[in-house]
């Protein structure tokens, strides 16, 4: 009768992995980054000679938002809309339990920018004493917008991506 | 019964038990993931300011190179060049004149002039997120009327 052998299962030596491993794991530390930094794009407005940076199209307005210690005023300003048309675009939205309330905020300029969909500069205008980080809560909520998309996942759109910051003329 | 216990024992002491190493490598490979999805080069060339919190963003706008103008609790700084003191959110101890702040004005042109950066507008921007608008406005009408009229607002990515 013949005996069957069973073959041996030899252990893969992991040792030269373990090796790689433990000299990627340092050179990796040295270059992880757990403070994650981005950048925001604004610009200031500037005198020049040409003509005015105001939209001259019917589908398009530059909202103003005025950032103050009570909340924000909403204002729009536009080469070929009328007067009334205008002020039918301005809004208070107030702080809400003393935060500013940047849902709102978002929630409004969506609704321009779906009425004006070629709208693309929207003027920051803060209070002397408004924290910088409030101005670029309300700058975040001023660039995009959240839409559902078919599959059912929410994809960033843009809402006003050309952001100017100004101050109050006094 | 004593002698075979005593057999395997003596056995025993000859055997060179092999190390399993299967968990260490399982930590050594989620330790491993976890690095790589932190590392980037990029933000390895940006330093932050001490004395300096960042606001926090949902920008997803990446790094760009350009000249960096540093507003901290303590100081106001063009790269790591002192410019002024800054004291309860105020630059204190250097001219101003009309809203310009004269050595941060003369020390950005000098670095306009020496700059070769293909950009020569734009500033990229440190500053404590706890600071009034009114400071920040003083540092950025200054770099707008020294030739810098475009910036990149340093954030923390939430």
């Amino acid at each position: 009768m013949v005996k069957l052998h069973k073959p041996k299962i030899e252990d893969l030596d992991l040792i030269p992995l373990m090796n790689l491993f433990v000299t990627m794991i340092p050179l990796l530390l040295l270059t992880a980054a757990f403070y994650h930094i981005g950048m925001v794009s604004v610009s200031v407005p500037t005198q020049s000679d040409d003509v005015s940076d105001l939209p001259v199209d019917r589908a398009s307005v530059t909202m103003n938002v005025q950032i103050t210690t009570n909340g924000y005023t909403l204002t729009a300003s536009s080469g070929s809309l009328s007067e009334a048309e205008l002020k039918s675009l301005d809004a208070v939205i107030p702080k809400r339990k003393g935060k500013y309330d940047i849902k709102k905020l978002n929630t409004y300029l969506e609704k321009v920018k779906r009425r004006y969909e070629q709208s693309d500069t929207i003027m920051v205008i803060p209070a002397p004493k408004v924290k910088y980080q409030d101005m670029v809560n309300a700058m975040d909520a001023a660039r995009y917008m959240e839409v559902a998309t078919t599959s059912g996942k929410k994809r960033k759109m843009a809402l006003f991506p050309v952001v100017v910051v100004s101050s109050l003329v006094e | 019964m004593f002698d075979s216990a005593m057999g395997r024992r003596q056995r025993g002491a000859h055997e060179v038990q092999k190390l399993n190493l299967n968990s260490m490598m399982d930590m050594l490979s989620i330790i491993l993931v976890f690095l790589l999805a932190n590392s980037s080069a990029e933000e390895q060339d940006f330093v932050i300011a001490k004395n300096l919190n960042l606001p926090n963003s949902h920008s997803s706008l990446g790094f760009s190179k350009a000249v960096q103008v540093k507003l901290t609790r303590k100081e106001l700084l063009i790269e790591d060049t002192f410019v002024a003191k800054v004291s309860n959110a105020k630059i204190v101890g250097v001219d101003i004149d009309g809203g310009k702040i004269v050595p941060l004005y003369n020390m950005l042109q000098r670095y306009r002039s020496l700059s070769r950066d293909a950009d020569k507008t734009t500033v990229v921007f440190q500053a404590e997120k706890t600071f009034p608008f009114e400071v920040l406005n003083q540092v950025m009408r200054t770099a707008a009327m020294a030739g810098y009229p475009n910036f990149r607002f340093a954030i923390q990515k939430k």
